[in-house]
């Protein structure tokens, strides 16, 4: 593993962030207070738990592929350690992180930048954008579906009780969308998934009732907008309950499913 | 040095105070039929405001823009004054009050009187006009969609307090037979379109801080910028221009097609900027940065400003000066001084926190960034997004008046309690005490509680004061406000090199 400022062993990462050593690899879920620290450059977002500092991520730009948690709330993070140290804490990545709707005013740590901790690189600083002229990249438009049409899943993906889509997954509305009418679907059957997560302390927590309906209310605003052929049936399929927790993949539980099905030719 | 720009600074608005107090020359009538020029200057605090038409002089004689059409006497232009940057500042209420004994049509009682009900004539009655400049803007509860059916709000609306009485009111009140919420705002610049509510072409149109559609063109099905509102509440001028002559001019019915194309043609085509400074002089010579002055906003390109190859507004190279020694005059001081607010506005880095549809988007909270985040369109300054957010103007505790909702405020004071299953407001939670619930008024949503959409930055000097509630009275209070609510820290430099800097724009 190569060393830098920002990257040290885990050996010796385990004395300076906690009193226990992790493995690489192993799981890890929690929630918690995110801890903000500061750095010369941008911001690292980190969070305690059981007496030790894990590293969430720095800040980012509303196009990358993680968001940041939220002072002034409690932040679930699911993930695995990769056995680095980054911003003095513990590297959990591949990471899911969630922020949980409830304000919290505990949440409220900025520590101040310190020499020796260095926030990785940032494609988009705490400055101005020296590295990416103007907007992101556009990425050029997938081509547009073309026959034979088959039956064809697209799935939307939420954090834990959050019924907001992230730009990211525009693209996967706008590509369903589009199949439903270049196919002229004849039926969209839609499941609204209610998501669960197993902490690493062995508790399950279930996302609320609500952030199903939340979502249901998102795709049908899209519906209605969306121009479907008048002959396309459309099935909404709201969970009641939970989906079991497997304490290994339960960020992939959250989500609104379309399943698209062609005119039959 | 620095103190010698900011002493000549600060005595410029009371140098051109008497000179301000004699602008009624400058105000426009209803009707009066004198051509607009192409290119003209207003006085003003800061300098000089240039009003540019960029499809040349325009005669309004009877021009829908410039015509009384409704039964109260006002036109657009009533509210939209060319010499207040396409605005109204309160300075110039204040003198049309004084000069008509509150008989000009902008006192009408539909909106320029704190409530219908209250006897015109009296100061008493346009308080809020005359002390902050601020008109009534009546909006039916619960909301209502574009095509008239009620949207459940996510919230139940009590009134906690009723100064000027008319949330209050039987016949025009919360309770009323037409139920309608009251909410006072400031009226916005009517110039500089193409930068931020120009046609978007077909397409789904997301709402990129939420996911959520955008509002759509009723003729075209088009998803719309959603930017011209305080509250986002019409999607293009033409849906503006209908409804504002049916409630601000009280028109008897529609206007014409006719009449809409002619108001939504001037509009498109008309830009305002500062275009002149005492110390700095005439800001469209060569020498001058490139996006000063009007007729640079109307050459330029829309989109999204990037710091450093295509800044909001431009290049202030030619104005700094680094080698001062002590003999530079007057006006080198204070374009170096622009310059320097300049670099404060996109290179000061302070934590922006707690501002719904800002840090609740996906960027984090706090996040470690500069004035330039937000307020990131080319040449206006606005936020190219969808950009209503609750930056903490409206909402109880405000940074800007009292700091809770129990103490003196000339505005009603509403409680918002969001329902449960309902996302809350992300930083203030499920109670929100507030004095303009703002964009949650249209969209019924418990997260867009207090959210008022980003204003423009041109001619600010024309128009003050500043924010939807007029609460900022000059521009030293917008900069002061910042810096209470993000607790930025401006060192007395910083302060007036921003001040100069928002005042040539």
């Amino acid at each position: 593993m190569p060393m830098t400022m920002a990257r040290t062993s885990l050996l010796v990462t385990a004395m300076l962030v906690g009193h226990f050593a992790v493995a690489e690899g192993e799981r890890i879920s929690f929630v918690a207070c995110p801890v903000v620290r500061d750095t010369a450059t941008v911001p690292c977002f980190l969070a305690d738990n059981a007496g030790t500092t894990y590293y969430l991520g720095i800040q980012q730009d509303i196009g990358a592929d993680w968001f940041p948690p939220q002072l002034n709330h409690k932040v679930l993070v699911e993930g695995y350690l990769s056995g680095d140290t980054v911003c003095g804490g513990l590297e959990i990545k591949p990471i899911a992180t969630s922020v949980l709707p409830t304000v919290d005013p505990a949440c409220n740590t900025i520590l101040p930048a310190e020499p020796g901790i260095v926030a990785p690189h940032a494609e988009r600083g705490a400055g101005p954008n020296g590295e990416v002229p103007g907007s992101a990249p556009r990425r050029a438009p997938p081509p547009p579906p073309e026959p034979p049409f088959a039956v064809k899943e697209f799935s939307l993906s939420f954090t834990f009780d959050d019924d907001g889509l992230i730009a990211r997954e525009f693209g996967v509305l706008a590509r369903a969308i589009e199949y439903a009418k270049v196919s002229k679907a004849s039926a969209i059957d839609i499941v609204i998934s209610r998501g669960s997560a197993k902490l690493s302390s062995g508790e399950v927590i279930n996302e609320d009732p609500s952030a199903v309906m939340r979502r249901e209310r998102l795709i049908r605003r899209w519906l209605a907008v969306a121009e479907l052929p008048t002959a396309t049936r459309v099935s909404i399929k709201p969970m009641g309950e939970p989906l079991p927790a497997d304490g290994r993949t339960d960020e992939n539980n959250r989500y609104i499913k379309l399943t698209i099905t062609p005119e039959k030719r | 040095m620095a103190r010698a720009v900011m002493a000549a600074a600060l005595t410029l608005p009371a140098a051109l105070s008497a000179q301000q107090s004699e602008r009624i020359d400058d105000w426009w009538s209803p009707g009066q039929g004198t051509p607009l020029p192409e290119r003209a200057n207003y006085s003003n605090a800061g300098g000089m405001l240039g009003v540019f038409n960029q499809a040349g002089v325009l005669e309004t004689k009877g021009h829908a823009f410039f015509e009384p059409l409704g039964s109260n006497g006002r036109a657009c232009v009533s509210c939209h004054q060319p010499s207040d940057g396409m605005s109204i500042s309160v300075a110039t209420v204040q003198r049309r009050w004084q000069a008509t004994a509150g008989r000009d049509p902008i006192f009408a009682e539909v909106d320029g009187a704190n409530c219908p009900n209250q006897p015109r004539g009296e100061a008493s009655s346009h308080s809020l006009l005359l002390e902050r400049g601020l008109f009534r803007i009546g909006l039916p509860w619960p909301p209502r969609d574009a095509n008239g059916a009620v949207i459940e709000p996510e919230y139940d609306l009590e009134l906690v307090s009723d100064p000027v009485h008319c949330n209050s009111d039987s016949e025009y009140g919360i309770t009323s037979a037409t139920p309608t919420v009251s909410v006072y705002r400031r009226p916005r610049p009517v110039a500089n379109f193409k930068y931020f509510a120009y046609p978007r072409g077909p397409g789904l149109g997301f709402n990129i801080k939420d996911g959520t559609p955008l509002d759509r063109d009723p003729e075209t099905g088009y998803p719309s910028t959603m930017n011209i509102m305080a509250d986002a509440r019409e999607p293009t001028l033409k849906q503006q221009a209908i409804n504002a002559g049916l409630g601000h001019l009280q028109t008897q019915g529609r206007l014409s097609e006719a009449q809409l194309k002619q108001i939504t043609d001037f509009e498109a085509q008309v830009y305002v900027a500062q275009a002149y400074n005492e110390f700095a002089g005439s800001f469209e010579t060569p020498s001058a940065p490139d996006s000063l002055g009007p007729v640079a906003v109307a050459n330029g390109v829309p989109g999204l400003g990037d710091n450093l190859h295509n800044p909001v507004f431009g290049f202030y190279e030619s104005w700094k000066r680094e080698d001062f020694d002590g003999s530079a005059d007057g006006a080198d001081e204070f374009k170096a001084s622009v310059a320097r607010g300049s670099d404060v506005f996109f290179l000061r880095q302070f934590w922006l926190k707690d501002t719904t549809h800002i840090n609740s988007i996906g960027l984090g909270n706090p996040l470690k960034r500069t004035c330039a985040t937000c307020h990131n369109a080319r040449m206006t300054g606005m936020d190219l997004a969808p950009g209503w957010v609750d930056l903490g103007t409206t909402n109880y505790p405000t940074w800007n008046g009292p700091r809770t909702f129990t103490e003196d405020s000339p505005l009603p004071v509403f409680k918002l309690t969001c329902k449960p299953g309902y996302k809350t407001h992300p930083y203030l939670g499920t109670v929100v005490y507030t004095h303009d619930p703002g964009r949650a008024l249209i969209s019924g949503r418990c997260v867009d509680i207090g959210a008022i959409t980003m204003q423009q930055m041109r001619g600010l000097a024309a128009r003050a004061p500043y924010f939807a509630n007029g609460s900022a009275k000059s521009i030293a209070e917008i900069v002061d406000y910042y810096d209470r609510r993000f607790n930025i820290g401006y060192s007395e430099q910083e302060r007036q090199d921003l001040i100069n800097f928002l005042s040539v724009l």
